[in-house]
């Protein structure tokens, strides 16, 4: 019991399967026999392609849905445990903020501040906390200067920074992120991403970040790849993206950069390992032809 | 073009109507329409315009956005002032007879009675109401007033929270309407020409995608709700509060002073200002 209280997250054997209404045929499992820790402060990345079973799994982690087996335990709390009340799972929800995907359907109200306080004010806080807290969710999403706008107004990736600040006024330890990049533009999307790195950084937030953009889940400090509800990968990005033929296998891609080097290593130039960023590609570009030359 | 749509219209601001309390001005709005309603002569009328324009004055909204805002009911005011001087039959002579025509001085000052009213009441309440008052504070206002109602489970915050989800997914439909309409249009859909029977089956394919979207929006935005902890069965706090100043108070005593005068002036007799021509012209009664 006591070193299950370190992890944020910790599944045993998760299997969900939805419901058939049509009582037809079987249906696969989404999420079949699923065990993985997150310890606390990670920055994690889920991949895997459409239908593999990851949104399944974040929705499992917000109690959105509820495990068919298995045992789950968020926050030191068992949630599977018979005693889980929904007034637990409300208390547990305020601790573990959910970013979806589209950013019009998760902003309730019509002025910018006025949603970043809807957290807050469910909890039912005083006001004065609530007002610091919408403040500092604002700055720390850049977007102080909108706080008076009405939110249909906004770019995607501005309407995406006033739901992340929706989430951290609710001051959660653990952000999942649905796909929340899936509907922005390149911009927006980097704005998006890079608040999450410093909320992981500054703030000690654990970040979940689902997605199907592997240079995002390049930048993660462990990357989690899932194939047809079951965990493929599991492990440092530079380790995962290095087993280039059994991605593709997959369906999935690597980065552009490990695809890259990857191509040339066929061709028979050779190189240690797989560069993750563009710099590091451009470093492993650089050997390479400095090998060439010497030759 | 379509995605200018707003409720009412709100111009932003901070005049002394635009800080005043909702509260104030849903319930200032209410004594002006009763005065409205009230007023019987002349005189009533000219205090009520006087009233009126000062409204205007202290917003500081230009006069051509009111004039804008009444544009659209001219043709009605048109219309009914027609049938009112036609059809009203007067004590004396006609003024003028023409066929089966004929019309009556009873007539015509019950028109302009009518339009000045109808006129009134659509400034009046605009001013107070959707003019200087967002949205979101107009349904805050509303849920503090009606929140006696909770007393007898009337269930006043959802809906206000309905209204509040509303006014925020008005532009997000309209301008998915906008996007499918013209999906259509690009494959050759026609929503201008033809029948009005053809006109409307046109729609079909606009609203079934549309109300099919919404509800997926209602659906994704309902566990986004839950997601922040939102029940509709708890307490929840506020980040604004609505609180009564000094000039709320303020604002009540004009308006019941108003209202009061409005309805002392319509039973004045002309004999109190002199029993003169004028006199009887200001109080002069329909």
């Amino acid at each position: 019991m006591e070193d299950k209280k370190k992890y944020v997250i910790l599944a045993e054997h998760l299997t969900y399967v939805y419901e058939d209404e049509s009582d037809a045929h079987d249906v696969p499992p989404a999420v079949s026999d699923v065990s993985f820790a997150v310890e606390a402060g990670e920055y994690i990345a889920i991949l895997g392609h459409n239908g593999s079973g990851k949104s399944t799994l974040a929705k499992l982690c917000n109690m959105i849905l509820t495990p068919t087996e298995g045992r789950l335990t968020v926050l030191g709390r068992e949630v599977t445990a018979e005693d889980f009340t929904e007034e637990d799972m409300f208390d547990l929800r305020a601790d573990i903020g959910m970013v979806f995907q589209n950013p019009d359907n998760q902003l309730v109200a019509t002025v910018v501040e006025e949603d970043v306080a809807f957290g807050p004010e469910n909890l039912g806080l005083a006001r004065e906390e609530i007002r610091r807290r919408v403040n500092a969710a604002l700055s720390a999403v850049g977007m102080e200067e909108y706080a008076h706008h009405a939110p249909h107004k906004l770019s995607g990736g501005q309407k995406q920074r006033i739901a992340i600040a929706g989430i951290l006024a609710m001051k959660p330890s653990v952000i999942l992120f649905d796909e929340s990049t899936s509907m922005l533009d390149p911009l927006g999307r980097a704005e998006v991403v890079s608040i999450m790195e410093r909320l992981n950084r500054e703030e000690g937030i654990t970040v979940i970040h689902i997605t199907h953009y592997m240079d995002e889940a390049a930048r993660a400090s462990r990357v989690i790849v899932m194939n047809d509800g079951r965990i493929a990968f599991d492990g440092h990005p530079s380790k995962v993206f290095s087993n280039v033929e059994r991605l593709h296998a997959l369906g999935l891609e690597a980065p552009q950069g490990v695809e890259l080097i990857y191509e040339l290593k066929k061709e028979g130039f050779s190189h240690e390992g797989y560069p993750l960023t563009e710099a590091e590609c451009i470093d492993a570009l650089t050997l390479m032809l400095g090998g060439e030359a010497n030759v | 073009m379509i995605s200018d749509i707003t409720l009412g219209q709100f111009f932003p601001g901070f005049s002394l109507l635009h800080k005043l309390d909702p509260r104030t001005k849903l319930i200032g709005a209410i004594l002006f329409i009763v005065a409205i309603f009230m007023a019987k002569t002349p005189l009533a009328f000219v205090l009520l315009t006087l009233f009126t324009v000062a409204m205007i004055l202290v917003s500081r909204i230009s006069f051509s956005v009111i004039l804008r805002g009444i544009r659209p009911v001219v043709y009605i005011l048109i219309f009914t002032s027609i049938l009112n001087i036609f059809m009203t039959k007067g004590a004396g002579e006609p003024l003028v007879a023409f066929w089966v025509l004929k019309i009556y001085k009873e007539g015509i000052i019950r028109a302009i009675f009518m339009t000045v009213r109808v006129i009134l009441l659509i400034v009046g309440s605009s001013m107070l109401l959707t003019y200087t008052t967002s949205p979101i504070s107009l349904t805050d206002g509303l849920e503090s007033l009606l929140s006696p109602l909770a007393k007898i489970h009337i269930p006043v915050h959802v809906f206000s929270m309905m209204m509040t989800i509303a006014l925020r997914f008005i532009p997000t439909l309209v301008e998915e309407t906008d996007k499918i309409m013209n999906a259509q249009k690009s494959r050759g859909a026609d929503f201008s020409s033809g029948s009005l029977v053809r006109r409307a089956k046109a729609l079909i394919p606009i609203i079934v995608p549309l109300f099919v979207s919404a509800f997926k929006r209602a659906e994704e935005l309902a566990v986004a709700m839950e997601c922040r902890c939102y029940r509709v069965d708890k307490k929840r706090s506020k980040l604004v509060k609505l609180s009564f100043g000094a000039r709320d108070f303020l604002s009540f005593a004009v308006f019941a002073v108003f209202l009061a005068g409005v309805i002392l002036i319509s039973r004045m007799s002309p004999a109190l200002f002199g029993g003169g021509a004028l006199a009887r012209a200001l109080c002069y009664r329909i």
